[in-house]
């Protein structure tokens, strides 16, 4: 499904417009955008809904009405004032259909369509884990074990065996946070079923 | 991602071999560490397992000597994760923690040239890093210990596996041999296998010094009741003489002949070496010689049972052979307790030897059973006593069939318990026993020695023995004992000290290509008597109306 667009893209992530309102996928899920070439997968990390206008606030409207919706009605511009925009960590690619869990040599194109994965398409993504690697070690604007706990669970839920999914996956950050115990620790209790 | 849901019923060795791991580091002469996959449990490994490596050229068999813990972060033990949470328990096993088998490399059984061409070779090389561990086929067993067949005789099976592990009796006997294990490990059963293995597979003749009953006619199981002896299994090929006639006849025993021992034929040493049993000094034993210098090797013990000492001409005996009266009463004391022995009469026209040799030279088994008269001063001076004649009646035979250039008669083995007895630093090179177990085969003459304390033997006795098949001996000492001089003992150590408290044995030596641990066949079930090829009467009748049938059939 169509989402959005992106608005800047870098190596390792990219930022986007929703078409609607509000209508940013679920953080953690996973999403598609592309570099012209080759298909690019990233995990939603970050969203934000502010004014379209840099360093201009919205103003409070809603003294006089009875319910959060009326100000909309009352005041139809102010949702074309605002939008959601979303930032996405790269986590791979596809390269004539073989998916690779690394970063692409050329980043996304600004306009490119986003699209929100398909449960087959994240189903095929998360064959392997190996994307994790990138995502322990990742620089993110949300808290980052919450982003990996949040992109586990979310990829889980289209699994067709789910426990199995999630002990797979623990086992993988076990691999991978053997040093940081405290942190293994955390994460595994949070992808817990 | 199938390392969920193992289904446990996977693991149960179920023929195919499992992959069990990889090796990940090890040498030569300490062996390999191999990292076991996530799925296996480390608690289905035992020590005493045969594992396949796969190495790039080559195939090694080993044997699991070791199993440990291993974890892979580094403060795990400090902060250990939620395991109990079975989630997480889940996560970590296999991952951060997992388990280590030590194996010790055995036999390299293919890959080689010489490996396949020559059979199993010994290992001088160890698998690569990384080369994957299977438990052992029954193929890759095969291999290394043959399979049943007129020479190789089936002992038992090893950890875990349908495979039969056969010992070639034909070599077995071309040394001494010797059964261990502390009390009620099964020592006993092992050595009536072997026994029959010996009847059947090894063309050599036994002579059993039988101390408790146990072997010729019916032994006992414990829980189970009676099981039977060689003679009811093999009555044809099986000779059993009792010292204790009356014991023997209510007991229901079919026996050959009874053994009578006249005082004559007791000689001087066969009484010295029960110095010891029958608490003799150091001048008693002297005495014994000057009574036999007196009245010579058949008379003295005549002479000393007999002696009068309230008479004078017994006082001024004593006098001129210069034994002091204290010194004859230590003497007549310890001869008063063979006396007692019924067997021990004055004179006696059973050629008790001469009939045990007839047997013998046939290729029969002999079994000396001693009734009530299980004491060890009896079991000492028969055994001592039988052995050192036959024996004499071996070297002739051998030294006479060398020099006319005629094929020796059939090899002897001769079997005791209680071996430490007659083995033990003290006597060892004294007693017939010792002298056996060191000159080899060369009179075609070995033992089978079953003893509960090894190390209480002679360790010149012990480091001849061919093959040693040890049941659990849990004394430090004893085990120590067994495995003296052997290559890779202390993982041996590890094994022997760790197998089950009965019917379970380590084998090793001369007639095995490698150590192995077998649970060791069943003995005393109708179906193990029929696989040693006995019949019980009624199939007996059978057969013979079928031969009868078939005979009218035919004519
Ligand atoms: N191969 C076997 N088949 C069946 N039962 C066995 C076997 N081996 C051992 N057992 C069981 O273990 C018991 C003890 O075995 P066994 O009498 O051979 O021990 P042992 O070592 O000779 O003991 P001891 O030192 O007292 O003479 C037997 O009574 C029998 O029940
Ligand atoms: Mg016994």
């Amino acid at each position: 499904m169509k989402i959005g667009e992106v608005l800047e893209a870098g190596t390792g992530g990219f930022l986007a417009e929703c078409y609607e309102l509000y209508s940013a996928p679920a953080f953690g899920s996973l999403v598609r955008s592309s570099t012209g070439n080759l298909d690019v997968f990233a995990v939603v990390e970050n969203t934000v809904t502010a004014s379209r206008e840099p360093g201009r606030l919205p103003v409070a409207l809603g003294k006089h009405e009875t319910s959060q919706e009326d100000i909309f009605n009352s005041h139809p511009q102010v949702a074309k004032l605002l939008r959601t925009c979303f930032k996405a960590l790269v986590v791979g690619y596809r390269e004539q259909n073989v998916i690779k869990h690394c970063l692409p040599y050329h980043t996304v194109r600004i306009h490119g369509f986003v699209f929100q994965c398909e449960n087959s398409e994240v189903r095929e993504f998360s064959r392997e884990l190996d994307f994790l690697d990138l995502l322990v070690t990742a620089s993110t604007e949300s808290p980052r074990d919450e982003l990996i706990s949040a992109c586990i669970r979310q990829m889980s839920l289209v699994q067709e065996n789910q426990l199995e999914f999630l002990v797979t996956a623990g086992k993988t950050l076990t691999r991978l946070l053997l040093y940081e115990n405290n942190r293994l620790n955390y994460l595994l209790r949070r992808i817990k079923p | 991602m199938n390392d969920v849901g193992t289904d446990p019923q996977k693991s149960e060795t179920s023929g195919s071999p499992e992959q069990l791991g990889m090796v990940v580091s090890g040498t030569l002469t300490g062996g390999l560490d191999i990292r076991l996959n996530p799925s296996i449990s480390i608690e289905e490994i035992k020590v005493g397992q045969y594992v396949t490596i796969t190495g790039e050229r080559c195939r090694f068999l080993g044997m699991i000597t070791d199993i440990k813990l291993g974890s892979a972060g580094p403060n795990l033990e400090e902060t250990p994760p939620d395991v109990a949470d079975p989630f997480i328990g889940k996560i970590i096993i296999g991952t951060a923690t997992y388990g280590i088998i030590h194996v010790t490399p055995m036999l390299v059984i293919g890959g080689e040239v010489s490996a396949i061409l020559e059979g199993p070779q010994p290992v001088k090389t160890i698998p690569g890093h990384f080369s994957p561990v299977l438990t052992s086929s029954q193929r890759d067993i095969d291999m290394v210990f043959g399979q049943e067949d007129e020479r190789r005789f089936h002992v038992g099976n090893p950890l875990d596996m349908e495979t039969k592990i056969c010992l070639n009796m034909e070599e077995f006997i071309k040394r001494s041999n010797g059964v261990f294990g502390k009390s009620g490990t099964g020592k006993t059963f092992l050595a009536r296998l072997l026994l029959l293995g010996m009847l059947q597979k090894g063309k050599a003749a036994n002579l059993v010094f039988d101390m408790h009953n146990e072997y010729g006619w019916e032994g006992t199981s414990e829980g189970r009741g009676k099981v039977k002896g060689l003679k009811q299994l093999f009555p044809s090929r099986v000779a059993v003489f009792s010292l204790d006639e009356e014991n023997s006849r209510r007991r229901g025993v079919t026996t050959d002949a009874i053994i009578k021992i006249g005082w004559n034929e007791v000689e001087p040493e066969d009484i010295v070496l029960l110095a010891t049993t029958l608490n003799l000094t150091e001048t008693a034993q002297q005495a014994i010689y000057q009574f036999a210098r007196e009245f010579g090797d058949s008379r003295w013990l005549e002479n000393v049972i007999n002696f009068d000492r309230s008479k004078e001409e017994g006082k001024s005996l004593l006098e001129r052979l210069n034994i002091p009266d204290s010194t004859f009463r230590n003497l007549k004391r310890g001869i008063d307790t063979l006396r007692r022995l019924p067997f021990l009469v004055p004179e006696t026209s059973a050629n008790s030897v001469q009939r045990i040799m007839e047997h013998l030279e046939r290729g029969n088994h002999v079994v000396v059973e001693f009734g009530r008269f299980n004491n060890i001063a009896a079991y000492m001076l028969v055994a001592n006593m039988l052995t050192r004649r036959i024996h004499d009646r071996y070297r002739e035979n051998t030294e006479r069939a060398i020099a006319e250039n005629k094929p020796v008669s059939h090899p002897l083995v001769i079997t005791i318990e209680e071996a430490h007895k007659f083995l033990d630093p003290g006597v060892a090179d004294q007693t017939i026993f010792g002298i056996i177990a060191r000159e080899m085969r060369k009179y075609n003459v070995t033992l089978l020695v079953i003893d509960q304390r090894p190390s209480a033997i002679d360790p010149e006795v012990m480091s001849q023995i061919g093959t040693k098949l040890t049941c659990l001996l849990d004394n430090e000492k004893d085990v120590e004992a067994v495995l003296t001089g052997v290559p890779g003992k202390n993982e041996l150590k590890a094994v022997l000290s760790r197998l089950e408290t009965r019917q379970q044995a380590l084998i090793f030596g001369h007639a095995v290509p490698m150590p192995v641990v077998i649970k060791t066949r069943e003995y005393g079930t109708p179906e193990s008597y029929k696989a040693f090829g006995f019949r019980d009467s009624n199939e007996l009748k059978t057969k013979v109306l079928e031969d009868k049938k078939d005979l009218w059939d035919s004519l």
